[in-house]
């Protein structure tokens, strides 16, 4: 693929989560609509990336139940 | 008073002022990135409760304590503590298994290989598992990076200053673990 001049595989990886300015969100948009490869490797990660949010795990509430049990003790006097 | 729509900061303040309440919804608001996030670094359940219950509680020492800077986000701080306690444990695990093979290879690898072998049986029953599984195999520098921006929503600038690498290269090796995901995701449905 032919990487537009001003394309760095960096500023993908920035813009999926969130951490491109505007200018470089305009950017990335107006080299995408140049370059078709580009626009298919943005598309192929931001799909890679949906994928991760279908993993969620809860912990077991019995964690959960510990913990709040444990910080209640805080509130109670020591014998 | 609807705890649901109250911010990070604004359950804090309420916790330390009495409000037992708003502890249990600050956990419950963001037990699935951290513990997410644990597992997928430690790849175990037991061992995965017992960082998230360690975790949790260190945040309450250090909030009672006073010692919790306003200025940042509460997830991506909660998440550094559950790594660097993640990361403890396995140098911990690591250091305390001394066994090697007859060609002196240390066999916790072997091990460690085991058990997600059988994890991976039971998960690949369950379809929507497939892309836990990929994250588990990817190198552990990559895996690292991945957990810590997808579920522990830290910064690039703050998954470098925590593994001690420049932002562009925890950068890199993002984008190497988004390409071997992706790369994997297409074999797998092309090995169907």
């Amino acid at each position: 693929m032919r990487m537009p001049k001003i394309y760095t595989p960096n500023l993908v990886i920035r813009h999926l989560y969130h951490e491109t300015t505007q200018g470089e969100n305009s950017l990335l948009k107006a080299e995408c609509l140049v370059h078709a490869d580009l626009q298919d490797e943005v598309f192929a990660m931001e799909k890679v990336v949906n994928d991760l949010d279908e993993i969620s795990l809860n912990p077991n509430p019995t964690s959960v139940r510990i913990i709040l049990e444990y910080a209640q003790s805080l509130h109670e006097p020591a014998h | 008073m609807n705890v649901q729509t109250i911010s990070d900061q604004e359950l804090i303040h309420l916790y330390l002022n009495g409000n037992e309440a708003c502890l249990e919804t600050l956990i419950k608001r963001h037990q699935k990135s951290i513990y997410t996030a644990i597992y997928l670094l430690v790849r175990d359940r037991a061992l995965a409760e017992d960082i998230f219950q360690e975790t949790f509680i260190k945040i309450i020492h250090t909030l009672r304590k006073g010692n919790y800077n306003e200025e940042g986000k509460f997830l991506p701080w909660a998440a550094r503590i559950a790594r660097n306690l993640a990361i403890d444990y396995i140098r911990k695990m690591k250091r305390d298994v001394t066994i090697t093979d007859s060609a002196g290879n240390d066999i916790f690898s072997y091990l460690r290989i085991a058990e997600e072998s059988k994890e991976d049986i039971i998960m690949r029953q369950q379809s929507e598992h497939k892309v836990k599984q990929l994250v588990k195999q990817l190198p552990e520098e990559q895996r690292e990076v991945l957990i810590m921006r997808h579920w522990g929503d830290m910064s690039f600038q703050e998954i470098a200053d925590a593994t001690g690498v420049s932002i562009n290269t925890a950068l890199g090796r993002m984008r190497y673990a988004l390409n071997n995901i992706r790369k994997m995701m297409v074999k797998q449905q092309v090995d169907l």
